[in-house]
């Protein structure tokens, strides 16, 4: 089937107030009624018909010479500037979820879209979610992405002991997360929005993050950096300080709110506000002061009245966690950016030295389960996963 | 995907947990956006190859770069007719050339009615900023077709998509001209520029997907502008305001926008050495043509097709003037 012809008309990308005149369809309709070549009119006014009922023609893959269609199914969720959908290709069978963006702002293509599309369009990685398509239609931007069955916040929950996650689980996000984070940094983007929310999960136990519609590339001659950025629970000291020269480091501030997170089935600073999320951080971390943190009085939001806190032991607040693992989440939870942990030198951190072995433990447990007539269960399974939680801890 | 928040956040059970804060939203930040006054003119000398340094280079100066790229990729077209035939001729789509035509006649109605978006000031951008650069070859409501890799009709989509950025007569404003007057109203950052040509030279050069012609470079480089800026800065100025000042319509600027994107295929993402391998390349390819005023201009040496191309064609009143400068 030519797709091409099949449409729509540019004309709906931003309509415009119909109220004197017919609509643009009734329009197409009437004028290709008076025509007398019915395939012309057939092969144009099918696929409308198709879009109608929920179904979606798409231009697939990069290779494929064929266009595809996804079947439209349940929503997932919706956000400010887009609704996802679960979706399903009608020729392979494969699950996607399917992103749709109205285009008809007053302000044309989103900076969102287009910064997910161009970023996510060059990280492939195995621990980012893959974008396989975007499709033009009417007045919208469809993103097909890979099919993932929830977010890290869901999976916690899902679990039953208050969202907390045993420590394999916990040390293997970890790992996947700190991957995908350094593979961004690697090609000089910033994802600049992570949080449970924006990092899935599958059920192989991959975690993949997505959400890119905030990252930006960076080290490049730009005027604008701006300082709204990351979800306020996760977002790091010197943004919330007023810094506009961040870099890398405030992606690792938030990985280290989520590794606590994951022990405790809690976010870590829970702040209200701007000021409230600082006071937060502060009890537990400090207050910084010129001595701590060389310069911090030139930052814009910096008062001197700040409420002065001592620094605590964050061994206080996540109890379950070892001390290497407490060494780890201290360097990637430091108030000074320059003094955080780079992505790459966190991996090779020896807390997950041991990763491999544990993984190999957990499959062989796993498959002896299985043997044992209990059904399949992956790490990550619906209910009790984490066998290594006893042997562990 | 990450969409998911707002609903989960609702539901919730874990109930002694505060509600998850809403999201980020960048352009929030106030601290970020440009003041109305015109930047400070930066000298915007041409940059030498040698010492190019994309972190000093002066958004004017990568401005120049950006209108050297577009001017030399002109030269090397020539005049190439807009509308390339249709090399599908199986069945000419009757149903949306009617529905064309009913649009064609619907805009000009329009014009004729004078449009608010004509008038009045936008943003402090007077009514008189408005730039002249006439009307699009194509009509604005040219159908836009969905685009997939090697997917067969992709050319004739194209080609479709191309036409847009077609004046119907070259504008009379030069491009430099035309820059610098959106520089003006709308600064943009020095990777903005560079960014924008380095997209337009990878869509001639590279990817030949769009021939640079003195009727298509001012919706080209609009709509490059356009959408660097949205994808490499934190702000974007209103569409409003940037479409007054390109002296197009907003509906327009959103169709030119999306194509663009389409055509580059989305590939946005710049970093420091492709820009900077792409400045040096234009001002290396500049100095070979760009006579200096304290020197009698020669011919480059001839060492390919292109070189002679370029150099032959370089505007004779820049190198008339600046002959009788050094005489």
């Amino acid at each position: 089937m030519d797709f091409s012809r099949g449409t729509p008309c540019a004309t709906n990308i931003n309509p415009e107030p119909l109220n004197h005149r017919p609509s643009h369809n009734t329009l197409k309709r009437q004028v290709t009624d008076q025509l007398v070549a019915p395939r012309d009119v057939l092969n144009y006014e099918r696929p409308i018909k198709k879009l109608k009922s929920g179904q979606l023609l798409a231009s697939q893959g990069m290779d494929k010479r064929h266009p595809s269609s996804f079947q439209q199914l349940e929503k997932l969720g919706e956000g400010t500037y887009a609704t996802v959908f679960k979706g399903r290709n009608r020729q392979t069978g494969e699950l996607v979820a399917l992103k749709e963006i109205h285009l008809d702002s007053e302000e044309g293509t989103p900076s969102t879209a287009i910064r997910e599309i161009s970023l996510m369009k060059e990280l492939k990685h195995d621990n980012i979610v893959s974008l396989h398509d975007v499709i033009h239609t009417e007045n919208k931007l469809m993103l097909v992405f890979e099919y993932m069955d929830k977010d890290l916040k869901k999976y916690m929950d899902s679990r039953g002991s208050g969202g907390q996650l045993d420590y394999i689980t916990i040390k293997s996000f970890m790992h996947q997360l700190l991957q995908g984070i350094a593979f961004c940094h690697e090609n000089r983007v910033l994802h600049r929005d992570l949080k449970p929310q924006n990092l899935l999960i599958n059920n192989k136990g991959q975690l993949k993050l997505a959400d890119f519609g905030l990252a930006r590339a960076f080290g490049i001659p730009v005027n604008t950096f701006s300082n709204e950025v990351v979800t306020l629970w996760y977002r790091a000291p010197d943004v919330l300080l007023g810094s506009r020269t961040y870099n890398t480091s405030i992606d690792i501030w938030s990985a280290g709110c989520i590794m606590a997170e994951m022990y405790t089935g809690r976010p870590l600073f829970p702040g209200t506000t701007n000021e409230d999320q600082l006071q937060k951080i502060f009890r537990i971390m400090g207050t910084p002061s010129e001595r701590s943190w060389p310069g911090i009085s030139q930052f814009p939001e910096y008062k001197s009245s700040f409420h002065v806190y001592a620094t605590q032991d964050l061994r206080i607040f996540l109890p379950q966690i070892d001390q290497v693992g407490l060494d780890l989440i201290s360097r990637m939870l430091q108030l000074r950016p320059e003094m955080r942990v780079g992505a790459l030198e966190a991996l090779s951190h020896i807390w997950f030295r041991d990763l491999p072995q544990l993984r190999q433990q957990q499959a062989q447990q796993a498959q002896q389960i299985q043997m044992g007539g209990q059904g399949s269960m992956m790490m990550g399974g619906s209910s009790g996963g984490g066998y290594g939680v006893p042997v562990y801890q | 995907m990450g969409t998911r928040d707002e609903s989960h956040a609702l539901s919730d059970p874990a109930t002694s947990t505060p509600q998850l804060p809403r999201p980020p939203s960048p352009s929030a930040d106030r601290g970020i956006v440009p003041g109305t006054e015109s930047p400070v003119a930066d000298s915007g000398t041409f940059p030498n190859a040698d010492d190019l340094d994309i972190f000093t280079l002066t958004p004017v100066a990568a401005l120049k770069i950006l209108c050297s790229t577009v001017e030399a990729l002109v030269q090397i077209t020539g005049d190439i007719p807009p509308t390339p035939p249709i090399s599908h001729p199986s069945t000419p789509n009757l149903g949306l050339m009617q529905a064309e035509k009913e649009n064609v006649a619907k805009e000009h109605r329009r014009r004729q009615n004078g449009t608010p978006e004509n008038t009045g000031d936008v943003d402090g951008v007077p009514a008189t900023a408005k730039t002249p650069i006439g009307s699009p070859e194509a009509a604005p409501s040219e159908p836009l077709h969905v685009i997939g890799s090697n997917m067969e009709p992709l050319n004739i989509q194209h080609g479709a998509i191309t036409r847009k950025f077609y004046s119907k007569r070259q504008p009379q404003i030069s491009l430099e001209e035309y820059l610098m007057r959106l520089h003006c109203y709308c600064p943009m950052s020095t990777a903005v520029y560079l960014a924008t040509s380095l997209y337009i030279f990878k869509l001639a050069v590279v990817e030949k997907i769009i021939p640079v012609t003195s009727r298509n470079i001012h919706r080209l480089v609009l709509a490059g502008l356009r959408v660097a800026m949205k994808a490499l800065e934190d702000f974007s100025y209103p569409h409003r305001r940037f479409a007054k000042v390109g002296g197009i319509g907003e509906t327009e600027l959103g169709k030119l926008e999306v194509s663009f994107c389409f055509l580059t295929n989305f590939e946005l993402r710049v970093d420091r050495e492709g820009l900077l391998e792409h400045a040096k390349f234009i001002a290396n390819r500049e100095s070979l043509y760009r006579p200096r005023v304290d020197f009698r201009p020669q011919l480059p040496p001839l060492k390919d097709k292109r070189d002679m191309v370029v150099g032959q064609a370089k505007p004779a009143t820049t190198i008339a003037a600046k002959t009788s400068a050094a005489a």
